[in-house]
């Protein structure tokens, strides 16, 4: 997995854009943040004027009772501004997370390796908790800028009131600062730790439940947890070690703050008995200081905390690009609408039309090794005419799967290229979809929705032939037993229907949306002999009986069936993820040994 | 739905009592913490005074020292108590996750083809999560709460009655006022669970089928449903958000109040001589240094508002009882098993019957070759035998005994299953062949290696058997796959195998080299394959033809082929014709 580094002059960048990104929002909170943290201060004066009457020094002229009231009515307007204060803050934060999220998600399902979301479960945890800490920062600086204000109104007011011991008091802070940025390094490690532990724990959660019913017959449920608990164990180490590093940090910043009262009342001891500081100065110096919602130090805690959150961020952003593939923050954090009111995107419907046509697809010199195996495909020709039937054949680990997930854009190919009509084609993941080229994977995947929603997935109803889909599937017998037909939801991962009923929904799937290019990968495994029959006779008769208006339909497959075989107008043999021979199955038959033998494997068992 | 609160505190003490050294050790941190919390404020009330009378100014600067000291010595206590809190948290809620891990895949097949990973990886990780805090955190912060309450009300009455007696009522009034205020939020937090946990599903879904998704041209579309899901989740959010805070603000209003309350009363007690300036400020310190651990407090319970949703959920979880219970305990031979199957029936819904009314006699040792179309109830059957499902009418024997008899896991460990889809863990290659059991020993594996034909692809592994696979078992080619589940069932030495399509998806060159594989794994054991095509069951000694959950055809093998009249006859023909056509 690639990682970019990230340098500081990006990191402002990307600060200010999500600003940017909701300006009002961000400007009210920011302005109810000063109010809600400013007003607090006006406390601290009243608490020091009240104590200033009761003791009879230096009062300004209120008397005890229109300072109890004022302290009630500075007390209510605070509240109010928290409220706003915090309704604004929620909505901006969830806002931009769900901008963060759609970004990532979109960038997911756009350009993401195929490879790098081969774990579901894990992903959703930097989904969940990445997209947090990387936003983090970006409301905290809210925070800290109403505690800065305040901070700064406190430090004027202190030492107009007693310049010498609010210098002393604070001589403390400075060390504070200075610790937790030398600790930066650090907090960025255990937090690493934490969330790679973490990542373990949900990533083999995810595999354990998808594979409930091999755990089960296995009978090793308990030996299953067993495994789940040491990984547990190393997230629990790994908490701990970030929790107790944090408290470390909190801890410092009580002991200045318990530090700068100790020098307080040390140096305070002699002037106030000779009556330059009130019992209503220390009163001031201590609520502002150490107990009022506003504490001088607090800001430094608050700083120590921004600090924590950019780098703790730097560590989310981090994870969260390993996942895109090029200029990750980029696409991360490009800002447009998140739909969080209003009409929701609509789904734009591309009509088929001569410019979708195809004449010719060609592949040429296509090669891709996988990292880790070095396996894989290479040097790849193929010439597919329009109307005709390629099928590619080969054993198992030949690199028919891989070659299609090549040639669609899946899988980033090494060398070669693919025209189209002639003309190469740039970004194959976004050029070769319907209603130009439609796939159907070797293992389909369908989602806990109706039946209905998982063949046309956005497609208007009305603008295809559902029904001419469903029969070419041959679903519509399978269709009548659903009690709720086409409306019927099917589980989670479709796991209410049957293998067979799984690969042919997708099939139908494939066929609604009667793309010029049909590529489809072992589409009949989990067919009996009589239903395959049927589905690969009708799906080539689609192509037959369309063949004299507008759509002429080009077939790509990955297959040994001997069916498939048969209508081969041109059949490819790989071994070895080399193309062994091309050709048609009587010619090949007789000259490919690779091809004998694939097709006496089926004729050995029928004797 | 309300659940008594006796319940959550049920969980709590269960999982709590086997980490009572850790607990107590907490629970005197916390004491500590709170005496030195109290001794700070006395001395700065001390300073004043004494600052206001002819004492010597020596006492004035000890009195600083000592307060700088009982300030470190707090700080100390408390970071430990946080250590030692965490710790206990991480240990009880761990294993509450595995806990509910081994309850959830000990839950019936019916319940996961209803609840997604990602679903569950919520209910397990997310909800137990926020219990994290709960274990440790709720109790030393409520009790510590109390404790510095009740604290500060002793020391005050020593002070002035009346103090002490007004201070009370605030407390009382405060914490009575926020509790009442926070439940309104309670729904808004279990919609939001839901909304997320909806959130989890649909990604973990999407992102599974992500080519399907892009080769279909459905990316606008999957992002309209992310947006509609995500807004529902956003928005769930920021309602409960928002109304947990109106239940802040009425506390805080009603606090103030208090505050002003005493500061009338302390400023009244003062000019009547009742009490010494010092005094004034001790009350009002006290009074603010309240504040806190009474917001937290509220804050804990607002914690707990989420916690009861979760703790509900997962309760709910573990009040699920499998359907499929263990027998008595039977006990079945080693060696080959004969199966039995009597008279039976079975639905997944009640209109729609799979099998109807089955028959048959397997004898030990014997390969019965299962054929039928999808749907014909192949792979139900199945799933019988490993009672997935029990049979909704008559009896299934094995060896002689009654399924219903036996313990599930005896009845497991006997049968042996391969599918056509094998389930990779990103874990070692160990693990991988053993799905974790640890009493097969390294031996046992690298002969069940060897046996079945990996040993070539075994001398390739790095690390031999500690090589991790990567996630999603990537860089396994299906033929290494499928003799790797072979392995699996080969090492837990049953007598009985299933093999259900299990290598449908090879080419029919991979098939026949996995041939010498399944020989061997089939060796002194009856077995049952399941197979949509012919070539499949070839070695079988009898075959059955499954018809919409009846028997069509079943005989030995070698009389139905040669019976004219047979299907089996008629199949093999056709699949000659489909060869020469």
């Amino acid at each position: 997995m690639k990682t970019l580094p990230l340098n500081t002059g990006k990191k402002r960048h990307y600060f200010w854009r999500l600003i940017r990104f909701s300006p009002l929002l961000y400007g009210l909170s920011f302005i109810f943040s000063l109010a809600y943290y400013g007003l607090p201060l006006l406390i601290g004066l009243i608490i020091r004027e009240f104590f200033n009457a009761l003791t009879g020094e230096t009062p300004v002229g209120f008397d005890l009772w229109t300072l109890v009231i004022l302290f009630l009515g500075t007390r209510l307007t605070i509240q109010i501004f928290e409220q706003s204060y915090a309704a604004t803050y929620a909505y901006f934060e969830g806002k931009l997370q769900t901008l963060i999220r759609r970004n990532l998600f979109k960038s997911l399902l756009q350009d993401a390796d195929i490879h790098t979301v081969q774990n579901p479960g894990e992903i959703i945890n930097r989904f969940d908790d990445d997209t947090q800490g990387a936003v983090a920062p970006i409301t905290i600086v809210i925070e800290l800028s109403g505690h800065a204000l305040s901070a700064l109104i406190a430090l004027v007011v202190l030492l107009r009131v007693n310049a010498f011991i609010t210098l002393f008091a604070f001589l403390p802070m400075i060390a504070i600062v200075a610790l937790t940025n030398g600790l930066g390094q650090r907090i960025q490690t255990y937090r690493r730790m934490n969330r790679e532990a973490t990542g373990r724990v949900t990533g083999f959660l995810g595999e354990l439940f998808g594979a409930a019913q091999a755990i089960k017959v296995a009978n090793t449920e308990t030996d299953a947890v067993h495994h789940f608990d040491g990984l547990s164990e190393v997230r629990r180490k790994a908490v701990i070690k970030e929790n107790l590093f944090n408290q470390l940090l909190t801890s410092m910043n009580s002991t200045t703050i318990n530090l700068a009262m100790g020098v307080i009342l040390i140096l305070a001891g002699e002037m106030m008995r000779g009556g330059v500081f009130t019992v209503g100065d220390f009163a001031l110096f201590v609520n502002y200081i150490a107990l009022g919602q506003v504490s001088v130090l607090g800001f430094a805690n608050w700083l120590g905390r921004l600090l924590a959150a950019f780098k703790q961020a730097d560590v989310s952003l981090k994870r969260l690009s390993e996942l895109t593939t090029d200029d990750t923050q980029e696409k991360l954090l490009r800002l447009g609408p998140v739909y969080l009111r209003g009409n929701f995107p609509s789904v734009p419907f591309i009509v088929k039309n001569r410019n979708h046509r195809l004449n010719r697809l060609e592949v040429d010199g296509l090669t891709y090794r996988y990292p880790d195996t070095g396996r894989g495909i290479e040097n790849i020709y193929l010439s597919l005419e329009a109307g005709t039937v390629t099928v590619i054949t080969g054993r198992v680990g030949s690199g028919k799967t891989t070659l299609l997930e090549v040639l669609l854009g899946h899988l980033p190919q090494d060398t070669g290229n693919v025209y189209w009509n002639g003309k190469p084609i740039v970004d194959a993941a976004s050029f070769l979809i319907p209603p130009r080229c439609a796939y159907t994977p070797q293992v389909p995947r369908l989602f806990s929705d109706a039946l209905r929603e998982n063949i046309l997935m956005g497609l208007p109803e009305d603008n295809v032939n559902l029904p001419a889909a469903i029969w070419a599937a041959v679903m519509e017998d399978d269709l009548k037993t659903f009690e709720s037909g086409l409306d019927t939801v099917i589980g989670p991962r479709g796991v209410r229907l049957s293998g067979g009923q799984l690969q042919r929904t997708a099939a139908a799937r494939m066929l609604v949306r009667a793309p010029e290019l049909l590529v489809f990968d072992d589409l009949s495994s989990a067919l009996d002999v009589e239903t395959e029959q049927k589905l690969w006779r009708r799906v080539f008769e689609r192509r037959e009986a369309t063949a004299n208006s507008l759509p002429i339909s080009t077939y790509l497959v990955v297959s040994h069936r001997p069916i498939a075989l048969q209508h081969a107008d041109n059949i490819v043999v790989l071994k070895d993820g080399r193309i062994e021979a091309k050709g048609t199955l009587e010619v090949l038959l007789e000259t490919c040994a690779e091809m004998q033998r694939l097709w006496q494997g089926d004729k050995v068992l029928n004797h | 739905m309300k659940t008594p609160h006796s319940q959550y505190w049920g969980l709590l003490i269960d999982y709590l009592k086997p980490q009572w050294p850790r607990v107590l050790l907490m629970t005197l941190l916390l004491f500590g913490s709170i005496g030195l919390q109290l001794v700070n404020p006395l001395i700065v009330r001390h300073f004043i005074d004494t600052a206001r009378s002819t004492e010597a100014l020596q006492k004035l600067i000890q009195a600083g020292l000592l307060f700088i000291g009982v300030g470190l010595m707090h700080q100390a206590v408390s970071a430990f108590s946080v250590y030692v809190s965490s710790d206990v948290s991480w240990r009880t809620t761990n294993r509450l996750r595995a806990d509910l891990t081994l309850h959830i895949l000990g839950l019936d097949i019916s319940f996961h083809s209803t609840h997604t990973p990602g679903e569950l990886i919520e209910r397990v990780d997310g909800d137990v999560d926020r219990l994290a805090n709960f274990f440790s955190q709720f109790v030393m912060e409520i009790l510590g709460g109390i404790l510095l309450s009740v604290g500060t009300l002793i020391v005050l009455f020593y002070e002035d009655w009346r103090l002490s007696a007004i201070l009370g009522v605030l407390v009382t009034v405060y914490l009575m006022v926020h509790i009442r205020s926070q439940l309104i939020a309670e729904p808004y937090w279990d919609t939001e669970r839901q909304t997320s946990a909806d959130l989890s599903s649909f990604l973990e879904e999407r992102l599974s089928g992500l080519r399907d998704i892009r080769a279909n041209g459905a990316i606008a579309h999957v992002m309209r449903r992310f947006h509609e899901v995500m807004r529902r989740a956003v928005l769930s959010k920021f309602k409960a958000d928002v109304i947990t805070d109106v239940g802040w603000t009425i506390s805080n209003i009603v606090f103030a109040v208090g505050f002003a309350t005493v500061m009338g009363l302390s400023a009244y007690l003062f000019q009547a001589n009742a009490i010494t300036i010092g005094t004034v400020y001790l009350v009002l310190h006290y009074l603010q240094m309240l504040h806190a651990p009474l917001n937290r407090i509220q804050r804990q319970i607002e914690d707990f508002q989420m916690v009861k949703v979760s703790i509900r959920r997962v309760r709910e979880l573990m009040q699920t009882e499998p359907k499929i219970q263990d027998g008595p305990g039977a006990v079945l031979t080693p060696g080959a098993l004969s199966v039995e199957c009597q008279n039976i029936s079975f639905s997944y819904q009640p209109e729609r019957p799979i099998l109807k009314n089955l028959s048959f006699h397997l004898s030990p040792g014997k390969v019965l070759g299962l054929l039928g179309r999808t749907g014909s109830g192949k792979t139900t059957l199945s799933r019988l035998l490993f009672r997935l499902y029990d049979t909704s009418d008559g009896t299934i024997h094995l060896g002689d005994t009654d399924l219903r008899t036996l313990r599930l896991s005896d009845l497991r460990r006997h049968i042996g299953i391969v599918t056509q889809e094998v389930q990779l863990f990103q874990a070692s290659v160990r693990d991988n062949l053993t799905l974790f059991d640890r009493t097969i020993e390294d031996d046992q594996v690298l002969a069940g290696l060897q046996a079945l034909g990996l040993g070539d692809w075994y001398d390739t592994l790095p690390d031999g058997l500690d090589t991790e696979l990567p996630p999603s078992g990537g860089g396994l080619s299906a033929g290494e796959a499928q003799l790797l589940a072979f392995t699996r069932v080969f090492l837990r030495n049953p007598g009985l195998i299933i093999l259900d399509e299990a290598s449908s998806r090879l080419d029919p060159a991979t098939e026949r080299h996995l041939e010498r594989a399944i020989d061997t794994l089939l060796l002194n054991r009856t077995a049952i394959i399941i197979a949509h095509r012919l070539s499949t069951v070839q070695r079988a000694d009898e075959i059955m033809i499954l018809e919409e959950g009846q028997i069509r055809e079943y005989g030995e093998y070698e009389n139905l082929a040669a019976n004219p009249n047979s299907i089996l006859f008629g199949l093999l023909r056709t699949g000659l014709e489909e060869f020469l056509a």
